[in-house]
């Protein structure tokens, strides 16, 4: 059932045994995965059926660090949560991704990606993807079945080939799960309800309620046996740290961990061009072009050699024709021009196409093929990445958040490792050649803003991160938040590190993992 | 050659760079030189284009503003020495300089010029181009 909060007598107290503090990805999940069940839940919800600009300004908060998206665009606060706008981007993380590697500081999740393949397979489901043997290119590649769609001949040891899976157009998880979760007997939605304390008991060991408010000026409160924040990796810390009559520096923030190790993936768009030079190969599973066509795209990923080798993150480069408008007949610079020229005097159409023309009489230069590199790369954790409160409020009285991203000198030597491995392995296998645009030193190129290429990816995770031991991580790894013994958060707030992937199909295996997990801890059958 | 000279030579050749290339090469004769350069120069389409690429190399590697050094530097994988190549018609040689730059890729053998990512050989070609009247 659907009701609007906003309707609510002031001070009513709503039951329930399960409260899901957020309606997105994370928390249409969990309630999906409690639909039918003996217990009760509720699914707090800031924002309606739509979104609502007023609503939306509650999101509102301070950028102190490098440039990203305002907050109010940050998170969505509307049934679906950002999947309102996603673009159904999905691919799972990598093995290396959940274990320590010693170049990378706070690495290293407490179990491995084994533990879950099983919720990856649930979560492809709720995606509405096929299986997860779909993301072996080769695999897609022979599905596809067209001789002109083929994984680059890379060696496999130092540039590899992922693959994203794409339902399109992309599903908003409010619109596709609305009904099923409005006909639920034992969930109630309350949209236009906000949290805006959690209430725990004197000894800071259990949540005994929230306080809930709407724009309409009513409160009420909510309590249950358990409670699940899923707002996403900025709300999350956000209201924790804002918790804090108590203690003072915030729910589950003893060690001075909420908020901080806010990641990232930063985003290039154009962190390099190729002058593809062999039209057998050209890479169009590479390009967006294959999105829409195929429901699927390939990227070139380091192998975990070359991660090992050259102490790099992970990342992944995935090309599409240049946006360059010179690039369409020429490069966009004169000695740009001068590269496309001697390298096919030696290259692939030099050995196969020029010999026979270009002894006759209106012989042309063939034209070249120029992609540009879209690089979404991992970001190290950084204690120093973090989200804090601002000493504004929003008209609910809750203190903003405030982002301070921050980068290191690892984050950008990955991306121009990459760019050089990349370049290398096309030479290497008789592809063309590749330009890095990106300078050498730790600086970061002019924002998307501002008319540059550097932007982050809309995915905002590692701000209550996971490790076993409270003094290193701000839940465990059920996602229960230490020393409070019914609170637990869902999303890629939890996640240690981050990977190269869009955090979406991670954060949906987790939840149904921490759905199984509180099924079988508080509701054994 | 005694070993100790040798030694001395490549010691010396750290610090003077192409000293040993130039050095090893120095068998041949200036005609077959002209020849060799000759016939390499005459798989580019066209010459400016490797003249500028040449200039901006040779900006960064002024120790090889010379004909010699690059022509050892280029030749020094070819089986049988650079008289070898003087052998190959156009066709042969086109196909041995592609493999070359293949396997500079391979190895690690890479100049960066202005951003992009160059096999050694096709810029020290390149360079050749430059010097060539």
């Amino acid at each position: 059932m659907f009701i609007d909060a906003r309707t609510l007598p002031n001070d009513t107290v709503v039951d329930s045994d399960i409260c899901i503090i957020g309606g997105g990805a994370a928390g249409i999940t969990l309630a999906k995965e409690f639909t039918g069940k003996s217990y009760r839940v509720c699914i707090l919800e800031s924002g309606g059926l739509e979104l609502d600009s007023t609503t939306q300004s509650l999101a509102d908060g301070k950028n102190v660090g490098l440039p990203y998206f305002a907050l109010t665009r940050a998170s969505t606060r509307y049934l679906g949560g950002n999947t309102n706008r996603w673009g159904s981007w999905c691919t799972p993380f990598d093995d290396m991704d959940f274990e320590y590697r010693p170049w990378v500081p706070y690495s290293g999740w407490p179990f491995t990606k084994r533990e879950l393949v099983p919720y990856y397979e649930r979560a492809q489901a709720i995606c509405k993807l096929r299986s997860l043997d779909y993301y072996d290119p080769t695999r897609v590649v022979e599905d596809i079945g067209n001789p002109e769609v083929q994984v680059l001949p890379l060696l496999g040891n130092k540039i590899v080939t992922k693959m994203w899976q794409f339902h399109l157009p992309a599903m908003s998880f409010g619109q596709a799960y609305k009904s099923e979760i409005e006909r639920a007997n034992n969930i109630d939605t309350y949209l236009h309800a906000t949290v805006v304390d959690i209430e725990a008991n004197n000894t800071v060991q259990a949540v005994r309620r929230v306080r809930v408010a709407s724009l309409s000026g009513n409160k009420f409160w909510v309590a249950s046996r358990i409670f699940i924040l899923a707002m996403g990796g900025i709300e999350n810390p956000r209201l924790l740290l804002a918790s804090n009559k108590i203690q003072s520096a915030g729910l589950g923030n003893q060690n001075d961990l909420v908020g901080r190790f806010f990641m990232e993936h930063p985003h290039l768009y154009g962190s390099g061009k190729i002058l593809f030079t062999n039209p057998e190969h050209y890479p169009v599973l590479y390009t967006t072009e294959s999105q829409g066509r195929y429901s699927a795209q390939a990227g070139l990923c380091p192998s975990r050699e070359l991660q090992e080798q050259e102490k790099i993150l992970n990342y992944i480069g995935c090309l599409t024709p240049s946006s360059d408008v010179w690039a369409k007949t020429s490069m966009s610079d004169e000695f740009s021009e001068h590269i496309s020229a001697i390298v096919n005097d030696f290259g692939y159409l030099a050995n196969r196409v020029v010999r026979k023309l270009s002894n006759k009489p209106n012989y042309v230069r063939p034209r070249r093929m120029v992609l540009d590199i879209i690089t979404k790369s991992e970001q190290a954790p950084n204690p120093d990445s973090r989200i804090t409160l601002s000493r504004e409020r929003d008209r609910l009285g809750v203190n903003r958040a405030q982002l301070n991203w921050r980068l290191t000198s690892l984050d950008k030597r990955t991306i121009l490792r990459m760019q050089q491995a990349i370049g290398m392995e096309l030479g290497r296998a008789d592809l063309g050649r590749l330009k890095i645009e990106l300078s050498e030193d730790d600086s970061w190129p002019v924002p998307l803003s501002e008319g540059g290429p550097f932007a982050g990816g809309w995915h905002q995770m590692g701000t209550t991160r996971m490790h076993i031991d409270p003094k290193q991580g701000v839940v465990d790894q059920n996602c229960r938040i230490h020393g409070i013994s019914n609170l637990y958060i869902a999303g890629s707030s939890v996640f240690p590190t981050g990977g190269f992937a869009n955090p979406t199909l991670t954060l949906l295996a987790l939840t149904i993992r921490l759905a199984d997990h509180l099924n079988a801890k508080y509701f054994p059958t | 050659m005694k070993r100790r000279n040798l030694l001395v030579l490549f010691s010396l050749s750290a610090i003077i760079p192409g000293l040993t290339s130039s050095w090893l090469y120095r068998g041949g004769s200036a005609s077959s030189d002209k020849e060799i350069e000759g016939k390499l120069l005459k798989l580019f389409s066209e010459m400016k284009s490797p003249k500028v690429i040449g200039a901006e190399y040779l900006r960064s590697f002024p120790g090889q503003v010379d004909s010699k050094v690059l022509l050892a530097r280029i030749c020094s994988s070819c089986e049988g020495g650079a008289r070898s190549l003087t052998q190959m018609d156009a066709r042969a040689l086109r196909e041995w300089i592609h493999e070359r730059q293949r396997k500079d890729f391979e190895e690690g053998r890479i100049i960066k010029l202005q951003g992009w990512i160059l096999s050694a050989t096709e810029v020290q070609l390149c360079a050749l181009a430059t010097l060539h009247s």
